[in-house]
């Protein structure tokens, strides 16, 4: 019995099927999420009752929180640790390693990813360096402390945890960039006859411009990653300046780094990077927009266009992170110009996904809820970015809760909304079964509501002038009195929003079993994925080789036998 | 398939007798001790030289299809871009504003 | 289940998967190596003094090495060059001599590398020499894993010569392809630490 699970285990993790990989990086992905999710809980008790004990967790945390109160060193880990899990292993690779994988191979019509064995190997290497950085938890001196973004010389002279948080980020890195070359070479080389460039589901364009901008800006933070690390084991000098002092020593170094050139090189991957959360999102929704509005996409060829602005534009907007470094005022010009340029792709998408609501028989389903919440969601988002996208707006704001709220409305009802919409509308192709629509809307109610309740109030605390990495939530300052009460509240609706995910999590699990059996094409979809038993066969995907004989989003087409005509349909 | 006929091994070797050249023309010139800006220009080009040979023939660059070449040169732009803007904004700093002593020396001595 | 165009080209993009695979990859070498050479150059713009990079390091070594790389990227490509010629022995005379050419660069590097230690001079002493040690370093280590690959192709995967040629051909251009590459940084590597 043990053996006979040993077995299955070892089969299903050394699989080469795109949809078994997809599946584990869904699974190791959502994992990641809650964890990311239960460290920024205690941040937000921390937050609102600084100074006392945490209640039932307190215990568990030994050393990290003496009689129960947080250590303001761990708070340090808590914070740099939610970010980069969040981030790095749980969004990018639900919203790429998951969906890319399980998805895009079936809507191009593909029976497996270009490279099934390289696949299995990021899967692995994704695995690997998740795991250095949870281990990183329990080593002396706990995980890195340094932020997110590991600013140098502060993460060069940091405790070990660092030199954790740098090797898992390498291990992830080449699995971004092996499986960034994978989505492209499967696109490009395994379409299906028929599926010519202006017939590829939005989603699979998102996709494509997504591993783009992995394959380019990643190798940067690896290149910074490396020098990192050589800075804190062998200790070199890149990023350290001359006559640093620590601690009222004079650091001993030859000195004559640059602070400032890893924040180059960080952010040259990371604004990159915040349109890899964004677009497979902006993916997802325009399928399930299409599919529950039963009319084909506003402006299909304009958003592809839009597409390629935003990514070949994301790569010159970095320094936007850094105007408060003192750059001249000519390149800051620069940044800000092609910051304000690059809104206009966004905006352009966005305004075609609400243009595709008109005039549409919208069905509303638990994913059609999440992707019509994503878009006003999206949008205050990105309007609250344009400040700090000009310098003059953005040097009081910058390092404030406002940029956090800024980017977690991106983000979470952002970005995590999609790809919860994206669970919904897939799951039925992936298991049989359709999920509990009681549960969902539980589920899509009540996080809708607490996710606003947690990341509205910071865009005023954040005004007001609270810096967002405080241990104490800015109870010393004067000029956070104010809005400190906010804190409160935001702690219940944190908490409030993990128990409305329980009904998720049940539902996930419950409909395997229990839930609707939902035949080949639940939702009458037109892409090609819906053109394969459920669920796709093992080897190959399609029972028959697929052909495309028309564009993606062939909704109530006037004259046809049904408000839907597959892409696969044979057929003028 | 069929390009690797003996022309082509012969293309090869023109191309390896062609790299040799330039490796003694880069530390010929490397000996001459120019002037920075030029011994910096001179040396690469040369590279740039080399590395083309190296892509073109040994790499077979010259016979791919747009799709290849396209991506790289959005690399190369990328690229570009990168070390450009991360030049400019570093030597754009107001006064007072540079981490490393050194920035403040140099702009002294100007 | 076949994957298509593992081997065959498909005619509408004119590359194989491996082809386009090992181009991708090699576009994100550029921008790290690319990313590395960034760093260098700001770091040496914003020094107030830069050792004359000819003194510290060895100039004839590194010509040398140059001249073995140079060498064993013609040999990889005569080596492919046999294959299509049908020559298996062919292959094997220019895979070894590329393997060789390999193995010596390291050789020549591992010397060059104990001259510096040996002289006191680490990583930790001079940014310069961190860069020298950082680049360099991360170049052998590409040299090291393009050996693994050729080594392999070289004795027991060429036994699919006999199995799938086309397939096994295609498998040398891309191992090539890489190959060449790593000579191309090294290209540039040779004049922006020991020349300029």
């Amino acid at each position: 019995m043990i053996l006979r699970a040993l077995v299955s285990v070892v089969r299903v993790a050394t699989s080469t099927d795109h949809k078994v990989i997809g599946l584990l990086y869904g699974f190791t992905s959502l994992t990641f999420l809650l964890i990311g999710f239960l460290l920024v809980l205690l941040i937000r008790w921390q937050h609102a009752f600084a100074g006392q004990p945490l209640p039932l967790v307190g215990g568990l945390l030994g050393e990290n929180a003496p009689g129960g109160i947080m250590l303001p060193e761990f708070y340090n880990q808590l914070g740099a640790m939610h970010g980069t899990i969040m981030v790095f292993l749980g969004v990018v690779p639900l919203a790429v390693g998951a969906f890319g994988n399980y998805v895009l191979p079936l809507q191009v019509g593909a029976p497996d990813m270009a490279f099934p064995r390289l696949n299995l190997l990021s899967y692995w290497l994704y695995l690997a360096g998740g795991l250095v950085m949870l281990v990183s938890f329990f080593m002396p001196g706990g995980a890195a402390s340094s932020g997110w973004t590991s600013y140098a010389p502060l993460a060069v002279i940091a405790q070990d945890g660092q030199t954790y948080w740098l090797a898992g980020m390498l291990l992830v890195i080449l699995s971004s960039l092996l499986g960034a070359m994978n989505f492209i070479t499967t696109t490009v080389q395994l379409r299906a006859p028929g599926l010519t460039w202006l017939r590829l589901p939005f989603f699979v364009w998102a996709q494509l411009i997504t591993a783009f901008l992995l394959l380019l800006a990643f190798p940067a933070l690896q290149a910074a990653a490396i020098l990192q690390g050589m800075d804190r084991l062998v200790e070199t000098s890149f990023f350290m300046p001359s006559g640093l002092v620590v601690g009222g020593q004079i650091v001993e170094r030859a000195g004559g780094g640059s602070a400032l050139l890893w924040q180059h090189l960080f952010w040259f991957l990371a604004h990159p990077e915040v349109y890899v959360l964004v677009l497979p999102a902006l993916g997802i929704i325009a399928e399930i927009i299409a599919n529950n509005t039963r009319k084909p996409l506003w402006g299909y060829r304009l958003m592809v266009y839009s597409l390629f602005v935003l990514g070949f534009l994301s790569f010159i907007v970095w320094a936007h992170h850094m105007f408060l470094t003192g750059m001249g005022t000519t390149i800051s010009a620069f940044f800000q110009a092609t910051t304000m340029i690059i809104s206009i792709p966004s905006v352009v998408i966005l305004s075609a996904l609400i243009l595709s609501l008109h005039g549409g028989s919208i069905r509303f389903n638990t994913p059609m809820l999440f992707a019509l919440a994503f878009l006003p969601m999206f949008g205050i988002g990105g309007l609250t970015g344009l400040p700090l996208g000009l310098a003059t707006t953005d040097i009081p704001l910058h390092d404030t809760n406002y940029v956090i709220a800024h980017f977690h409305y991106l983000v979470a009802p952002g970005t995590i909304f999609a790809l919860f919409a994206g669970i919904y509308y897939w799951y039925p192709k992936i298991t049989g079964r359709l999920m509990h629509e009681g549960l969902g809307l539980v589920h899509f109610f009540g996080s809708l509501v607490c996710m606003n309740l947690i990341f509205m109030p910071m865009f005023a605390q954040g005004l007001a002038g609270v810096n967002r990495r405080l241990w104490d939530a800015g109870a010393i300052y004067t000029h956070a009195q104010e809005t400190l009460y906010l804190n409160v509240p935001m702690a219940w609706a944190a908490i409030a929003l993990a128990v409305f995910q329980i009904p998720f999590i049940v539902n996930l699990f419950a409909s395997l079993r229990l839930g609707r059996p939902a035949g080949d094409n639940p939702w009458e979809a037109t892409t090609l994925e819906w053109a394969t038993p459920t669920p796709p066969l093992a080897h190959g995907n399609f029972a028959r080789p697929p052909r495309a004989y028309r564009p993606p989003y062939e909704y109530s087409v006037p004259g046809a036998p049904a408000d839907y005509t597959p892409q696969g349909e044979e057929g003028a | 398939m069929t390009r690797d006929t003996a022309g082509g091994v012969r293309a090869y070797l023109v191309v390896f007798g062609a790299l040799l050249a330039l490796t003694v023309a880069t530390v010929g010139a490397a000996s001459l001790h120019m002037a920075s800006a030029r011994a910096v220009t001179v040396g690469l080009a040369i590279a740039c030289v080399k590395a083309s040979l190296v892509a073109l023939y040994f790499m077979h660059l010259r016979h791919e299809r747009a799709l290849v070449p396209a991506m790289l040169a959005l690399t190369g732009v990328i690229f570009a871009g990168l070390i450009a803007l991360t030049l400019a904004s570093e030597a754009g700093h107001m006064p007072g504003t540079r981490f490393a002593p050194a920035f403040d020396v140099t702009e002294e001595a100007r | 289940m076949e994957i298509p165009y593992t081997a065959e080209i498909r005619p509408d993009t004119g590359l194989t998967n491996p082809k386009l695979g090992i181009w991708l990859f090699l576009a994100s070498e550029v921008m790290l190596f690319g990313s590395l050479f960034a760093s260098y150059v700001l770091l040496r713009i914003g020094a107030p003094s830069w050792p004359v990079q000819s003194a510290v390091l060895s100039v004839p070594l590194a010509t040398l090495n140059t001249v073995i790389l140079i060498a064993s990227s013609a040999t990889m490509v005569l080596a492919l060059a046999a294959l299509r010629r049908r020559s298996l022995p062919g292959y094997r005379l220019y895979m070894g001599l590329t393997i060789l050419g390999g193995l010596l660069f390291l050789v020549v590097k591992a010397v060059e590398y104990g001259d510096k230690v040996s002289a006191g001079l680490l990583p930790s002493t001079s940014n310069f020499l961190g860069m020298y040690f950082t680049l360099t370093g991360l170049h052998a280590l590409h040299v090291v894993a393009g050996l693994v690959v050729n080594l392999f192709l070289w004795l027991p995967g060429a036994a699919m010569w006999r199995t799938e040629p086309a397939r096994f051909a295609g498998r040398v251009e891309v191992a090539g392809i890489y190959w060449h590459f790593v000579d191309l940084v090294w290209i540039f590597l040779f004049p922006v630490l020991y020349l300029l």
